[in-house]
Parts: structure tokens; C-alpha cells; sequence
């Protein structure tokens, strides 16, 4: 008795109060939506890197493969106290992936050439 | 009791179940559209995962092999020679009489070396190894420099013998 007599005096949501319920409704899901994918699309470009190191290994490959000619260029290290000069020349590889932008980057350094 | 309740009109009930069912709609279609995609994800990765570790590997045991020829599936085993080869979609790794399979039945049937010769005679392997799982595909080619081969001719097959230093 005493409930149909609260609920008598309430109107409920009008037509428009719904609709902009929903609205509401429909914006935290469209913004919710982005979380959802984010996974797959992490996944998609963890393999793209994948494809890309491995081509870049293949430049790298063959870098490596060309002749040795010797060189005056030398890398130096700072070793405690000690600077350690070597000869021979950084060699960097690089190739982008995905829609971001990306790159996968090698640098190596090859010895005596 | 009964006549102050006045219920609702026909209009009413009928915009409110029109509204229900959009709210069930667009809660269904996400359901499915997360299931699908974690379907997918799942695929991907049980494709990427293996690929990539088994490059990895290929990569590491062959590039100081000693020898290395393209033979045919099924293979010989000899003993002293380590083998990799593609056979019943899996690449499995032969080695002092053991098998182990490096990816599951995922694999597509193609030839996945190749032996490749630059113009100064250096040797490389060339790996191809492409997958597909539930509609996803995957491929990853490389090319590894073989140290220790020279002058070697090109060939391509679904199976290597090697012999490490």
C-alpha cells in the first residue's frame, strides 16, 4: 500500500530524459570501444616489428658479406681510465612499420672495415 | 487501488521496448564484436609466436653451419648432420636422433630455404616461413649469411642438412 502510494506520486523519465540517457550510454561505449581493440592492434604491430627486424637482418646480412677494406676509421671507448680506439665503422639499418610510423633500427659495428 | 493506477498507453509501452531492444542491440554487437576479436587475437598470436621463435632458432643453428645442402621430405637422417624441414604443415628440427617440432600444423606448404650466392660468392640461407590459422596469415622472410659456405650453388627446398662446427 504504502509503495503504490509513493509511486503514485513519481512521473518516471520523460521521453527526452531517456534519449539523453542513452546518448550518454552510447558516448562512454564508443569511448569504451578504443580498449577493446587496443589489444589486437598491439598484437598486429608486435608483428609488423617482427617482419621489419627480419628484413632489416637481411640488410644487415649483407653488409656483413661485403669484402673487408681496410679503414681508417676508429671508435673509440672510454674504459675506466682507458681509451680503447678500434678500427672499423658503425654500420646502421633501419626500415618503418605500421601506421605510426615505427622503425625498427640496427646498428652493428663491423671491425676493421 | 485499482483506478488510480492509470498504467501505461500502447505509445508508451511501445517507445519503451523500441528503446530495449536498440540498448540490447548495441550491447549484443559488442559482445560478439569482443569475442571475435579475441578469436582473432588468439589466432594471431598462435601464428606470430612460433613463427618468429622458429626464425630465431633458424637463424642461430645454421649461420656457422659447416656444410649445408637443401635435401627432400621425408628426409634420410645421417648421422653427424642436424636437419629442419617442413613436413605435415609443422617445421621440426632433427638433431642426434631426436625430433622436436618447432611450430604446431600451422605452417603453409611452400619452400621455405633457399640458397642463395651474392657476386662475391658469399652464401646465404633465405628463410620463408608464412602460416595461417582460422583466416589470419602471417610471413616472415629473412636472409642469413652462412659464415662458413662459400661458392656454394643456389637451391631451393622444404628441407635443410647441416652440419654444425
Amino acid at each position: 500500500m504504502r509503495i503504490i502510494k509513493r509511486l503514485k506520486g513519481q512521473n518516471g523519465f520523460s521521453l527526452m530524459e531517456l534519449l539523453i540517457s542513452l546518448t550518454i550510454l552510447s558516448l562512454v561505449a564508443m569511448f569504451l570501444l578504443p580498449s577493446l581493440t587496443f589489444g589486437y592492434l598491439q598484437l598486429h604491430e608486435a608483428g609488423n616489428q617482427s617482419q621489419a627486424y627480419a628484413s632489416v637482418q637481411t640488410n644487415v646480412e649483407q653488409e656483413l658479406a661485403k669484402p673487408s677494406v681496410p679503414t681508417s676509421n676508429a671508435i673509440t671507448i672510454q674504459f675506466g681510465g682507458q681509451t680503447i680506439s678500434v678500427k672499423g665503422s658503425i654500420i646502421e639499418k633501419e626500415e618503418e612499420y605500421g601506421t605510426r610510423g615505427s622503425k625498427a633500427k640496427v646498428k652493428i659495428f663491423i671491425p676493421g672495415r | 487501488m485499482k483506478n488510480n493506477n492509470r498504467g501505461v498507453t500502447l505509445v508508451e509501452l511501445a517507445i519503451s521496448l523500441t528503446l530495449i531492444g536498440i540498448v540490447l542491440a548495441i550491447g549484443i554487437n559488442l559482445f560478439f564484436f569482443g569475442e571475435k576479436l579475441f578469436s582473432s587475437s588468439n589466432n594471431a598470436y598462435q601464428l606470430q609466436s612460433p613463427i618468429r621463435l622458429t626464425e630465431s632458432f633458424i637463424s642461430s643453428d645454421v649461420r656457422n653451419a659447416t656444410s649445408i645442402t637443401i635435401v627432400t621430405v621425408p628426409i634420410t637422417p645421417e648421422p653427424g648432420f642436424n636437419y629442419i624441414y617442413l613436413k605435415d604443415s609443422k617445421i621440426s628440427h632433427y638433431s642426434n636422433g631426436t625430433t622436436s617440432d618447432k611450430t604446431e600444423a600451422i605452417m603453409v606448404d611452400q619452400n621455405i630455404f633457399k640458397i642463395k650466392k651474392d657476386s662475391n660468392g658469399r652464401n646465404f640461407l633465405s628463410v620463408s616461413l608464412k602460416g595461417s590459422v582460422g583466416g589470419e596469415t602471417y610471413e616472415i622472410n629473412t636472409d642469413i649469411l652462412l659464415n662458413n659456405i662459400v661458392n656454394q650453388g643456389e637451391a631451393e627446398g622444404k628441407a635443410v642438412k647441416y652440419k654444425k662446427p
